[in-house]
């Protein structure tokens, strides 16, 4: 009927839908039927025929009831009609003894009978006056008992008068006559009686038959569906059990992991205003089980003031389906005083009329979390903050240095000048001396000094944009990566046609990122790969993209000089470079810009590469939806709030 | 060589670095900008000059305020801000001098009412130049009468 399938434990819908994981067949029938319109449908047949079975059952008894009365009305219709005869032959006995002895004791028996007589006739008369042929019959019997009567009393008056053994030959012979035809009469009718009874049982007889086999045929059918229906239920039983224990199993599971997580559980009932709330959630804020009332209002007074608005806003946007999951954080008052974080989740459970009914969820005390994010925003600021004060604090005295060091050269200069004409007067060793000094010791410790000043320049330029990677707000739009990589090739075109560069540049696809950042992460790749080809070799370049289900990956293939593995760790570094570099003018910060740009675009990039063959870039970004899609999101969402 | 300048009106140097404001001394000097420069050493001097006591035997008219961002005590910011607020100074055209190129600093000083931006550059060359241009500037800038 059913498989058990091992769809109770389905990840993906959790352990409530874990009994309809075991009527997989049933899930799938038509028409939204379920496996209960099934039941209801076979147990309203079971009823049906029952009923049927039992109107069966009452018919035939009512017809052996009906052919039972029947001949009970016919036997007591032949009884009256026999004690008539009874009667009658009585009075005919009585009369006759009467007339041969003269001895009146032998009226006795004529006199009752002939009191009793016509009542018994009116009786029959009565039960049977519906039958045509049976009132012509007692009227027929009465008017034969009625002359026999007149000829029985004629002969006792002619007893009366004449005395004894006075009666004709004739007389005689009249009241034989009609003994014999009152006797034929109730004759038929008894006969008649008795066939009309015959025909009746022979009519009902064969429907005993029949009414036997139905009997037979419903105790089967009977037996056989209490014996499915036990069957079932043995089953349904067991399938129960089953469920029961992987229930019990899951509650288990749950609730050992509760346990290990510390996650307190609650559940918000909005019909009646309260919130339950499991131990666990009760011990983070320092209460004991039995503590705290289950008003949601004793829970929303816990609610960090600041916090109270923002939290009930999140609640309310996902309560109004708003937002599809509910993530709320805020801080909750502990026994102690303190506060303490919280990261609120649950799911909800709507009427069908959209309304809110219960939300079941867990707590989880992000406290130390929240300060250490806390702690690591401050650092980040200070560091940034630090960053920012120093690059431009260190360009002061660089200014200086500068500065000065040109106002030297020109007083030099001016020195030169002035001592020029006198180098006679100073004697030939001297002037050479001076010369020296004034000509290039001295130009020379400024030209090292300015050296110095125009490295730390670019230096603290470099800080300055790499500490602006960060206040830099990104603008996702929808990119075209083909045309970004043609205008980083078109700004490097003067080195790679002079260095004589072949560039292969695969389809690239269309993708939602910052367009500026991108083309700095492309032209930074672009311009290494240039950079650092072998000396003496044709250069190769190769740019396409592979595309996965949730990123781009693009690569920059060279046939460059490769990377040492030794240096690997170092390409990404600030202010370092792989060692075989040296000849090639650079700082060490390209690769540090574009780790850090790709971070902040949620990107990555990696690097394979072979010491003299080459190097393989590689920068993977998400793929992502539409920004402007999500946008028009929340205005139909505020429409519609 | 440009022609010596010498329209009666005097720059107000706020700098608190010696060697910025020898340099700047200097190149205006080059650029043939002789006339009167004040010099102030810091953020609160520079308020005293403007808003204090005797502020007012200053002569605030045809004045030009050069003014560097980075001062020890109170910042570049609050002066400009202090400056073209108030109805006495409003006038006085203010020429932000500073090392920093950071674009928010740049708009937040346009914001304030600064009639000019300009950053020190380290090469001396164009320091030099960047100098020898404001002096160019402030010979053909017309200076308000910040009194009737």
């Amino acid at each position: 009927m059913r498989v058990k399938t091992a769809g109770f434990t389905n990840p993906d819908k959790g352990l409530i839908t874990a009994p309809q994981g075991v009527w997989p067949i049933l899930m799938k029938m038509p028409w939204g039927l379920n496996v209960k319109h099934l039941y209801l449908a076979f147990f309203s047949v079971i009823s049906i025929a029952l009923c049927a079975f039992s109107l069966v059952i009452y018919d035939q008894y009512q017809k052996s009831q009906n052919l039972n009365d029947y001949m009970r009305y016919e036997y007591e219709n032949i009884r009256r009609t026999k004690n008539i005869l009874m009667d009658i032959v009585d009075m005919e006995t009585g009369v006759r003894g009467y007339v041969l002895t003269g001895d009146k004791t032998y009226l006795k028996p004529y006199e009752i009978a002939s009191d009793r007589l016509p009542g018994e006739i009116m009786a029959l008369r009565q039960a049977t006056y519906y039958e045509s042929n049976a009132f012509a019959e007692t009227n027929s019997l009465l008017d034969r008992v009625d002359s026999l009567q007149k000829l029985l009393e004629s002969q006792m008056n002619y007893m009366h008068a004449h005395g004894r053994g006075q009666v004709s030959q004739n007389a005689l012979s009249i009241q034989r006559a009609q003994m014999d035809e009152v006797e034929t009469i109730i004759e038929a009718s008894i006969a008649h009686r008795l066939a009309s009874v015959k025909t009746r049982r022979d009519l009902v007889e064969p429907r005993k038959t029949n009414f036997f086999y139905i009997l037979v045929i419903g105790t089967i059918l009977g037996v056989g569906i209490v014996l499915c229906g036990t069957i079932l239920i043995i089953r349904l039983e067991s399938e129960n059990e089953d469920i029961r224990a992987l229930n019990e199993g899951a509650e288990a599971r749950f609730r050992s992991v509760m346990n290990g997580t510390n996650d307190g559980v609650f559940e918000l009932n909005f019909i009646n205003e309260t919130i339950y709330m499991s131990k666990e959630f009760k011990a983070m804020l320092g209460y004991g089980e039995d503590e705290l009332d289950t008003d949601m209002h004793t829970f929303s007074a816990l609610v960090h003031p600041d916090d109270f608005d923002a939290y009930m806003q999140v609640r309310h946007d996902y309560i109004i389906k708003q937002t599809p999951t509910y993530n709320n954080i805020f801080r909750l008052k502990h026994k102690d005083g303190t506060w303490r974080w919280m990261m609120a989740r649950g799911v909800g459970a709507w009427d069908k009329f959209g309304q809110i009914r219960t939300m079941i969820g867990t707590h989880t005390d992000i406290t130390e979390q929240k300060n250490r994010e806390e702690e690591l925003r401050q650092l980040n600021n200070d560091m940034e903050a630090f960053t920012y004060i120093t690059s431009h604090d260190m360009r002061s005295p660089l200014v200086n240095l500068k500065g000065f060091s040109h106002e030297l050269a020109l007083a030099v200069q001016e020195v030169d000048d002035l001592l020029e004409p006198q180098q006679k007067k100073l004697g030939a060793e001297a002037w050479a001396r001076l010369e020296h000094i004034l000509r290039k010791d001295i130009p020379e410790a400024l030209g090292f000094i300015g050296n110095a000043v125009d490295r730390m320049d670019t230096l603290t330029t470099a800080i300055l944009d790499l500490s602006r990677i960060g206040k830099f707000v990104y603008r996702d739009e929808l990119v075209d990566a083909q045309a970004v990589f043609d205008k980083c090739l078109g700004a490097q075109s003067y080195e790679i046609s002079s260095k004589a560069v072949e560039v292969n540049v695969k389809p690239l696809p269309k993708l939602i990122t910052d367009p500026i950042a991108l083309e700095q992460v492309f032209s930074n790749l672009l311009d290494n790969a240039v950079k650092y080809l072998k000396p003496g070799e044709p250069g190769r370049i190769e740019m396409s993209c592979q595309e996965t289900s949730r990123d781009y990956i693009f690569t920059l293939r060279d046939n460059g000089r490769g990377i040492d593995a030794e240096d690997s760790d170092r390409v990404f570094n600030i202010f370092r470079r792989a060692r075989n570099t040296g000849d090639v003018r650079g700082l060490g910060l390209g690769m540090a810009f574009v780790k850090a740009t790709l971070r902040k675009m949620n990107g990555a990039i990696w690097f394979d590469s072979q010491l003299g063959v080459g190097t393989a870039f590689h920068v993977s970004l998400p793929k992502r939806m539409p920004v402007t899609a999500s946008n028009d999101q929340t205005i139909k969402g505020e429409d519609a709030a | 060589m440009i022609s010596t300048f010498t329209q009666p009106f005097s720059v107000v140097l706020i700098e608190d670095d010696e060697g910025h404001a020898n340099l700047i001394n200097r190149n205006l000097q080059r650029a043939g900008v002789l006339n009167p420069i004040t010099r102030l050493r810091d953020g609160h001097e520079a308020l005293t000059y403007f808003f204090g006591s005797d502020a007012h035997t200053q002569p605030l008219d045809r004045t030009v305020v050069v003014l560097d961002l980075n001062l020890p005590d109170v910042d570049g910011f609050e002066i400009l801000g202090r400056l073209k607020t108030d109805e006495t100074t409003r006038r006085i055209p203010v020429i932000v001098l500073t090392t920093t190129d950071n674009p928010r600093d740049i708009d937040r000083c346009y914001a304030l009412g600064c009639n000019a931006f300009m950053t020190k550059p380290v090469g001396y060359n164009d320091f030099s130049e960047a100098i020898q241009k404001l002096g160019l500037m402030l010979t053909i800038v017309r200076v308000p009468h910040t009194r009737p």
